[in-house]
């Protein structure tokens, strides 16, 4: 059965919004792991004020993307919600957590509150990071389903590579985070921040590899697409590309160089993800066709996609520019 | 239907009562009376939970007064119930609920810190280094 055209649009909206969703609050979620583990507090002040005006934006995408996928691809939502419950339940309530303790920090009357506060920041964004990395995980690895309904027992995401996947995702995260800080910061905060980037930088890229490799071994199709000339080289180049454009970023006089190159890698992964999955959104064998809704449907959510994205985005651009100048952490008094 | 009558009710009642206080405090103003009259003022303090109790109780009346249908007339609860397992259900509720509670007593004691403090003259504005600080262009 092929894919028609209304349906690879709407599979095209859908994987932008969630591609938006990993690459905006990525980047905060990234802050927020780094800020539970910056130990001076002027750094941890500076470092929440950088995400503070933008963080809930951010989100905004992942609500996009979970009603897009309920109204596009009925079917696949139906499959993934029930087998992934638990780790969707333990996201939201880390992202509830997380946005409490960002939002009330300063509200902290003593130091070793604040702390405990920092320290529900850190937790919250890790389980985060690690949740919807393991979602992705499980989605790739594959859903057990029959007749639209799922089949598993609940714990398909309690395994190695779901679990790993958490893993690279978190990881990536800090590195974007650490990206973030460098572009927004000065000084000393700002060098700490390129330290902490460059080590992510090579953590997070072979951990990827290590994904890719595994990824292979899960099914035929996914060894078969990485293997192509027309897919595995040219991603292999722009991998190489991303990575100069990274390390020569930190001499550019653009200090989001180095953002855009690490968002470059993510988008590179995520891209990837879908060559390997299509023309499939539940492996190993419901297809997007197969799960769509009525035309109407299609139709309708398609137009207000193309009505709420580019609004949303040019919000997301506006606190963005509001906000673009350099974080400067007050002198010691 | 119990809890639907009440709970409209209550939503109810509450929204006029709230549309009062507003109507209320126009007269006042327009008397000069808003900032001194203490009837007045201890009546703000008795409405405060009043959009809190609205909003749940509007709550319950959509997800009650619905009932037995998850979308009204074509798909009955029974029949949309999931495959997620009983154990996974039980627990997740505890949870949210544990959730709620905390966040919620966490929200009240920072609210009510807020409060505690009353407004004085020359209260300090924002500092002029404000924007170094949050990179503001």
């Amino acid at each position: 059965m092929d894919t028609d055209i209304t349906t690879l649009l709407c599979a095209a909206a859908l994987a932008f919004s969630v591609m938006n969703y990993v690459l905006l609050d990525g980047t905060d979620l990234g802050v927020g792991v780094l800020l539970g583990l910056t130990r001076r507090s002027d750094h941890r002040r500076a470092m929440a004020v950088s995400i503070l005006p933008i963080w809930d934006a951010n989100e905004t995408w992942l609500v996009l993307g979970g009603g897009g996928l309920l109204a596009l691809f009925p079917l696949a939502y139906a499959i993934l919600l029930p087998a992934l419950y638990l780790p969707f339940i333990l996201m939201f309530l880390a992202l509830i957590l997380r946005a409490m303790a960002l939002e009330f920090r300063d509200h902290a009357p003593n130091e070793r509150l604040k702390r405990a506060v920092d320290g529900v920041l850190l937790g919250g964004s890790l389980l985060t990071g690690v949740a919807q990395g393991v979602v992705l995980g499980t989605l790739v690895q594959g859903v057990p389903n029959q007749g639209g309904q799922y089949t598993g027992n609940g714990w398909e995401w309690f395994g190695p590579f779901p679990l790993f996947c958490g893993l690279v995702l978190v990881c990536g995260y800090a590195w974007l985070g650490a990206c973030w800080l460098y572009w927004r910061t000065v000084d000393e905060l700002q060098q700490h921040a390129t330290r902490q980037a460059r080590v992510l930088a090579l953590v997070t890229v072979g951990l990827l590899i290590v994904l890719v490799v595994w990824t292979t071994t899960l099914h035929g199709q996914y060894a078969r697409r990485f293997a192509s000339p027309m897919i595995g080289l040219p991603a292999g180049l722009a991998l190489v590309g991303l990575l100069a454009g990274f390390i020569w970023g930190f001499r550019s006089r653009f200090h989001g160089m180095p953002l855009f190159a690490a968002l470059g890698v993510f988008v590179l992964a995520f891209g990837l993800m879908l060559a390997a999955l299509y023309p499939l959104i539940i492996p190993p064998e419901l297809t997007l066709q197969a799960a769509t809704s009525s035309a109407h449907s299609q139709i309708f959510m398609l137009v207000g996609f193309a009505v709420l994205v580019p609004v949303t985005l040019v919000y997301n651009t506006y606190g963005f520019r509001v906000f673009s100048g350099k974080i400067r952490v007050p002198p010691h008094h | 239907m119990a809890p639907v009558f009440f709970a409209f009710r209550l939503m109810v009642g509450l929204g006029l009562l709230m549309l009062g206080q507003g109507v209320a405090s126009l007269l006042l103003r327009w008397r000069k009376r808003l900032y001194i009259s203490r009837r007045w003022l201890w009546a703000c303090v008795l409405m405060t939970p009043a959009g809190f109790l609205a909003m749940l109780s509007g709550w319950t009346v959509t997800e009650v007064g619905r009932q037995p249908f998850t979308v009204y007339g074509l798909l009955r609860t029974a029949d949309s119930l999931s495959s997620v397992s009983r154990a996974q259900v039980v627990g997740s509720t505890w949870l949210i609920l544990g959730f709620y509670l905390l966040v919620f007593a966490i929200g009240l004691w920072v609210l009510l810190r807020l409060l505690r403090e009353p407004p004085h003259r020359g209260e300090a504005g924002p500092q002029p280094t404000l924007p170094d600080e949050t990179g503001g262009s």
